[in-house]
């Protein structure tokens, strides 16, 4: 039961990443690969500020998100005067920098959430408490799951009042033709501002669970090889509505687990889930364009 | 048209009955790209009312004087100054630094939209795809609530009340514009005058108070003309400022409007009597489609008119002294569907060698489905022969080989190649002389008329024994025109099909 359980939270955290991603990448085709990168942000300030400050989930939750939100300028800035091929390279370049960030930002000497050593590097942060809400505490898989499930149907909500509202349509149509929408008067700066730092806030939200839920947080989190699984599941779940992504966040998750009941060597296995992403990725590149439910082609 | 009307007068009539007033002032505007000048010292103004028609050949800058205007293109100099009754806005060129940093003082195109009012149409309507009809619509609103997503998340409801007015306004918006059933279509399911339609009501419900139109007639059928016509006569009669480019064949219907004619010529913003350019342009454009078939046919030729359903007519022309030999096109009960919706059933037709065949058919009838079917870019039943074989399971390049060339009326050029390179990626061995002087600059850099003749070279410039066209005389100045009409002759086994709008320059096909 518990296995199943710990499925359904990795499937809730993955599905708030790609409706995140989703609205980034399939309603305003901003294609984006510093996802990790926020969502290690969410991670690391719960992890800091509930060891070192004793914070509670729900403020310390909040302060990830805000700062994801603030950090997003770094893409959103980017989405002012680059697309295409150039913003992909530019917003790979923040997450290259957020992930130095976390490697690097350690000093062997000093205590770990100080200003000379805030991320303890390459060890990462380690005990970190399980979620705690007006004194309830979450200490077992299944009230996890609970909260898990909780927070992603909301996250699930916001996106579907979001992207079904004029401001969702709007996204779609700075996607199809931007000169043409602020030629209707749409300042599709500020717009690109929202998006992503929407996305970005819901990403570190899904960070944050992720780090309440294992307790351990490393660099390993932000790397471009998460980035990429994140897009990985938006493209083969399909963008452009609202069940793709949760498609993909789902079947990319549950199709590794098949390993399980093969016998493959755990050293093997490991670079099988890779092969496994990438020939879906391939087939789907092929055959399916718009992904296995969604409604947006990605050209 | 009532209601889009009383949208724009809400703002506009009051200040009409007092006095006409400037709305916009340009002075010493100069543009230049590398060495050519675009634009050379104009100054004008805009005032209310106004119905300026703007002229000037292919590659004279009306494209680029009208995207300064509207905030898209920054002169190299001069200035722009936007009045709205004591307030006014004004913008000097070249823009210092901290003028191009400062993102609330911005000259943009959403700035000039908002504060300026000024509303564009372009060439191709340029609709959002992905967006139904009338989505396209509502989305212009200004203002929305439901823009703004924390209004989007806290006051839904309130947001929604908004949104169906808007819809409900915009649907009834449509039935006038002749669009009623489709306001659910997808904008890229729709023909190039049924885009353009929408794209003018797009504009509309921005509430702007100067509609810079960029060939708003071109593509259209003589319904969706007369249609928009007559929303530019309710516009004029309403204090609307309009300044309107437009295609050779359709400019003595805006004419009839114009109160001023500007004509861009060597850089120069020249004013001229829009009676007196009407009339000479009447006498230029002395023969009609139909008359340029009758030519075609000679003395001993023959045209054979075959009416298709859908109230198309394709028009055969066999010229002198050809014999009927050896079919090259046969299409049999070929259909086409574009999602659900069936765009052309059972159309037969054959084409000899040595003929050309014009297919004059309304917006909507599906002209470029059969052409692209033909050509293999859509999937189509029944059955097409080209020299005796069947070709219709074949894939696009494989009908290429086999000799097929087609010009499409959009999606035809590649932006970021130069000329020179486009010709080589299409097989031209020779450019014509027409083109010579812009070979070595980049396709995105052309303007419209130019892009034309560039896609013309590189279809017309290779080999083919079945040369289709769709709209080949889109963009194209008087001269454009008569060079592509001189393009098209008889000529061994060749055989030409065109498409054009029904009734493309106003007179009866």
């Amino acid at each position: 039961m518990n296995y199943f359980l710990h499925l359904g939270i990795y499937a809730c955290i993955y599905s708030i990443v790609a409706m995140s991603l989703n609205l980034a990448v399939g309603y305003c085709g901003l294609l984006t690969l510093a996802h990790a990168g926020y969502f290690a942000i969410g991670a690391y300030t719960y992890a800091l500020v509930s060891v070192k400050l004793g914070w509670g989930f729900l403020p310390a939750v909040g302060l990830g998100m805000a700062i994801a939100s603030v950090a997003s300028l770094a893409v959103s800035m980017s989405a002012w005067r680059f697309k295409g091929d150039f913003f992909v390279m530019l917003s790979l370049a923040v997450q290259s920098l957020l992930f130095s960030l976390f490697y690097n930002w350690f000093k062997a000497d000093a205590d770990f959430g100080t200003w000379a050593n805030l991320t303890n590097g390459p060890f990462g942060i380690a005990g970190i408490p399980k979620p705690n809400i007006f004194g309830l505490q979450f200490q077992t898989i299944g009230s996890i799951a609970l909260l898990a499930a909780v927070l992603a149907i909301a996250c699930g909500v916001i996106c579907w009042l979001l992207v079904s509202s004029p401001w969702g349509r709007l996204l779609k149509a700075m996607r199809d033709d931007e000169l043409v929408a602020r030629g209707l008067g749409k300042n599709t700066r500020f717009v690109k501002m929202q998006v992503m730092a929407i996305a970005c806030a819901m990403a570190a939200l899904a960070g944050s669970i992720y780090a309440g839920y294992v307790s351990y947080i490393d660099p390993s989190a932000a790397t471009l090889d998460e980035s990429i699984l994140f897009v990985c599941m938006i493209l083969v779940g399909g963008v452009g509505n609202f069940k793709g992504p949760l498609v993909g966040a789902v079947l990319l998750i549950a199709l590794p687990e098949v390993l399980r009941f093969v016998a493959i060597p755990d050293a093997i296995a490991a670079n099988v889930r890779l092969g496994i992403y990438g020939l879906c990725l391939v087939a789907i590149a092929h055959f399916r364009q718009q992904g296995i439910a969604g409604e947006y082609r990605i050209e | 048209m009532n209601n889009i009307i009383v949208k724009q007068s809400t703002r506009t009539n009051t200040k009409m009955s007092e006095t006409s007033s400037v709305l916009m002032r340009f002075y010493n505007l100069f543009i230049q790209y590398g060495a050519q000048k675009i634009l050379d010292g104009v100054s004008g103004e805009l005032c209310q009312g106004d119905f300026i028609c703007l002229i000037g050949a292919n590659g004279s800058g009306k494209t680029s004087f009208m995207n300064a205007l509207a905030g898209y293109l920054e002169p190299n100099s001069g200035g722009i100054v936007l009045l709205d009754n004591a307030d006014s806005k004004s913008f000097t060129f070249p823009r210092s630094l901290w003028q191009r940093l400062n993102i609330f003082d911005g000259f943009t195109p959403e700035f000039f939209a908002t504060i300026g009012r000024i509303g564009k149409t372009w060439q191709g309507g340029r609709s959002f795809a992905t967006l139904s009809i009338l989505d396209n619509i509502v989305v212009a609103t200004a203002d929305q609530l439901g823009e703004n997503p924390l209004w989007s998340l806290l006051m839904p409801k309130r947001v929604r009340r908004q949104e169906l007015k808007q819809r409900r306004a915009a649907i009834a918006a449509l039935v006038k514009f002749g669009l009623d059933g489709r306001e659910n279509s997808s904008a890229d399911k729709v023909s190039l005058g049924q885009g353009m339609r929408v794209a003018i009501l797009r504009v509309l419900w921005t509430c702007a108070r100067i509609l810079l139109l960029d060939e708003p007639l071109a593509g259209l059928d003589a319904e969706g003309k007369a249609v928009v016509i007559a929303l530019l006569q309710e516009l004029k009669a309403s204090g609307m400022t309009i300044v309107i480019v437009e295609h050779v064949f359709n400019l003595p219907h805006v004419l009839d409007l114009a109160t001023a004619v500007w004509k861009l010529e060597n850089g120069k913003l020249l004013v001229e009597d829009a009676a007196m350019v009407n009339a000479e342009l009447r006498r230029s454009l002395d023969h009609s489609d139909r008359v340029w078939l009758e030519e075609l046919a000679g003395d001993r030729g023959s045209i054979t008119d075959i009416e298709l359903d859908g109230g198309a007519v394709l028009s055969i022309v066999s010229p002198n002294g050809v014999e009927f030999g050896q079919p090259i096109l046969e299409v049999q009960n070929l259909g086409v569907m574009r999602g659900n919706r069936q765009v052309l059933s059972n159309i037969s037709f054959t084409l000899y060698a040595g003929q050309i065949a014009v297919l004059f058919a309304p917006n909507g009838y599906g002209k470029t489905s059969l052409l692209d079917a033909i050509a293999g870019l859509l999937p189509c039943s029944g059955r097409v022969l080209l020299n005796g074989k069947p070709i219709h399971r074949l894939s696009a390049w494989e009908r290429v080989e086999r000799g097929i060339s087609l010009m499409r009326a959009r999606d035809n050029i590649f932006p970021n190649l130069k000329v020179r390179e486009m010709l080589w990626l299409s097989g031209v061995a020779d450019p014509p002389d027409n083109i010579q002087p812009f070979l070595e600059k980049q396709v995105s850099a052309l303007s419209g008329g130019e892009k034309q003749r560039v896609v013309l070279a590189c279809t017309h410039g290779r080999s083919s024994i079945l040369q289709m066209m769709d709209e080949p005389f889109g963009a194209l100045d008087a001269i454009g025109v008569k060079e592509v009409r001189e393009m098209i002759e008889f000529g061994g086994q060749k055989v030409y099909l065109i498409a054009l709008p029904a009734n493309i320059s106003g007179e009866k096909t």
